[in-house]
């Protein structure tokens, strides 16, 4: 018996088809347009080189598939406190031997974290597979078997590692703007995101800044940046090149320092004051909602 | 359960040994309104106890304080924990259906019997699915496709399969046809109770559970009116038909209701609690009276309709 296990079986039987959808429509579209269709993908300019194609679609292919599954955690976690409400089932869950905090934090680690880590995972192989298919288009499927294999998966690894490494505390950056909309949503249905979404807009605008209101624009900056810099901290010695046949090469030869200096990078980043402060609105905002869910057990659902 | 010498002056029930719910002046309240006023009961093992109120007599907070899902004043030990601060602990030996039909409809019956498996320490999933093909309901069916008596039955096969002392049941049939109240109930009775095991049920079908009590509480606008086991409601009251022609000598000795039970000419009935001077004993003839009956005699209020019952 594991009830946090249980409940991430109950985020999986709920929600896998749309999770697999969401993965397949755009994979078989891109199947369809680069394997079956006529599109002439080649152009009378100059062509990139095999590896730079490979590269970009893989790259192309992760980007995409990583901010569906984080729109789609993002939206499913934002109605996490009313979502059983629509069936009555809340009345179900409430009666079982779960705790309020790991009712919520369960769905929220599934939803923010791991179901986009897999995402990037799978779109990782999907990646590796469209890129097949447009350099043998391209150039032939010769110049895919030339290409320098143990290259290609040296920069692989450390894309997983680097993500799987800066994704949580990019979630935990962006935690209280999205703790925020979770608890304006479970008290005020949409209004309540329209409420907040205007006072972002207002607070960010010149007229917040005009009224004195800094603090709002100045945060989300913050927050952005700070989730940014999860991902790539950019506190390391030696540059990522741009150009993907040195990024390659150099990933070949600098991973495991880059790796260890630019994830380090990011820890030291979660030293700053706005991460402590934005971490306590985050608590804040969580408490809200287990005092929510508390006070929805408590009245009629 | 304990015998409260008058059914409008409920007073703190003795304690029995070991109750599994022993509560002393318990009050809830939302907000300014009182949803339960300083009530006391206990409910001890092996017993089936009936939950009887009006709609808004405070039947559901009741059940909902007692699982710890509503903050509550006075005392209130459930198992021997408190509520709302043990909350998971006591439900992991108390199991409670808090309305009909709730299951989740996006699943399966077996998804939930997995999840069951791996969120409740005492259930058996074996135990579950034997309970489930002694119904209707395919363990591969999804609930949504489920009709409401089909999902209350997967509900209850759910639960019964928790190795609990305690199970709380919040009108568990209403909407039910017959059928399926018939059969939920005697899948209650046969599956799980066991003379250790206490059930608490509300609902408003009490004629069709009256037989499957051994006590009853009844709540009315917030307080306990009556806390009694059935055997000794039958010691305390009494009922008589009577022709019409007695009615005046019935009403002079102040019954607690005076109702029609039929058309005939012995068709008028008089309720008592305690026995009634003999002269009126002599003016009828001695019967059992109902739970409906006997509700109505404590709970009525003129504006309030016997219908809603």
């Amino acid at each position: 018996m594991n009830p946090t296990l249980a409940l991430m079986q109950r985020e999986w039987l709920q929600y896998r088809y749309v999770w697999l959808l969401l993965f397949l429509v755009p994979v078989a579209l891109a199947v369809l347009v680069l394997g079956v269709s006529d599109v002439d993908v080649k152009t009378d300019g100059d062509l990139p080189p095999p590896l730079a194609l490979a590269a970009g679609t893989l790259a192309v292919t992760l980007i995409v598939m990583a901010a569906l599954a984080s729109v789609s955690g993002l939206v499913t976690v934002i109605g996490l406190a009313r979502r059983d409400h629509a069936d009555r089932s809340v009345e179900y869950w409430l009666s079982l031997p779960i705790g309020h905090t790991r009712s919520l934090l369960v769905p929220m680690l599934v939803h923010l974290v791991l179901v986009p880590l897999a995402a990037f995972l799978a779109a990782l192989v999907v990646g590796f597979l469209l890129s097949l298919l447009l350099v043998s288009r391209v150039h032939g499927p010769a110049a895919w078997l030339a290409a320098p294999a143990g290259d290609v998966l040296a920069s692989v690894a450390v894309a997983v590692v680097r993500v799987g490494a800066g994704w949580p505390m990019a979630v935990l950056w962006l935690s209280p703007l999205v703790l925020l909309a979770m608890l304006m949503f479970a008290w005020l249905r949409r209004w309540g995101l329209v409420i907040l979404g205007l006072a972002l807009a207002v607070g960010s605008s010149g007229l917040g800044e005009l009224l004195g209101y800094r603090m709002v624009p100045e945060a989300l900056s913050a927050m952005l940046n700070g989730a940014a810099r999860s991902i790539i901290s950019g506190r390391h010695s030696s540059p990522m090149p741009s150009e993907a046949d040195e990024a390659v090469r150099f990933s070949m030869q600098q991973a495991p320092a880059w790796l260890f200096e630019d994830i380090w990078g990011s820890v030291l980043n979660l030293a700053s004051p706005a991460f402590v402060g934005g971490l306590m609105v985050s608590a804040v905002c969580f408490y809200g909602l287990v005092q929510w869910r508390k006070r929805g057990a408590s009245t009629a659902v | 359960m304990t015998h409260h010498p008058h059914p409008t002056d409920a007073q703190p029930a003795q304690a029995t040994a070991d109750p599994l719910v022993q509560a002393r002046n318990l009050s809830v309240h939302y907000g300014a309104k009182r949803a339960l006023d300083d009530i006391s009961f206990n409910i001890p093992k092996g017993r089936v106890v009936g939950l009887l109120g009006h709609n808004g007599a405070g039947k559901t907070t009741l059940m909902k304080a007692l699982v710890g899902l509503a903050n509550t004043q006075g005392n209130l030990a459930v198992l021997g924990l408190n509520p709302v601060r043990d909350r998971v602990a006591l439900l992991q030996s108390a199991c409670y259906i808090p309305d009909v039909a709730i299951l989740p409809r996006w699943a399966r019956v077996q998804d939930l019997v997995q999840m069951m498996a791996g969120i409740h320490p005492r259930f058996s999933a074996a135990r579950a699915q034997a309970l489930l093909k002694r119904t209707s309901v395919n363990p591969s069916d999804k609930v949504k496709t489920l009709s409401k008596g089909m999902v209350a039955q997967a509900h209850l096969a759910l639960i019964a399969a928790i190795d609990a002392r305690l199970m709380i049941l919040d009108e568990p049939t209403l909407g039910l046809d017959v059928l399926s109240r018939k059969a939920f109930y005697e899948m209650l009775i046969a599956e799980w109770c066991d003379g250790e095991r206490s059930v608490l049920i509300s609902t408003h079908q009490v004629e069709e559970v009256e037989t499957l009590l051994s006590d009853v509480l009844m709540l009315n606008e917030g307080q306990l009116v009556l806390d009694i086991s059935l055997q000794d409601l039958d010691r305390r009251f009494v009922a008589f038909n009577h022709d019409a022609a007695v009615a005046e000598q019935m009403a002079a000795a102040h019954p607690l209701l005076r109702y029609r039970t039929g058309a005939g000419p012995m068709g008028n009935a008089a309720l008592f609690d305690g026995e009634p001077p003999a002269a009126v004993q002599a003016l009828g003839q001695r019967m059992r009276p109902s739970l409906v009956d006997l509700f109505v005699a404590l709970t009525r209020k003129p504006e309030l309709n016997r219908t809603q019952f």
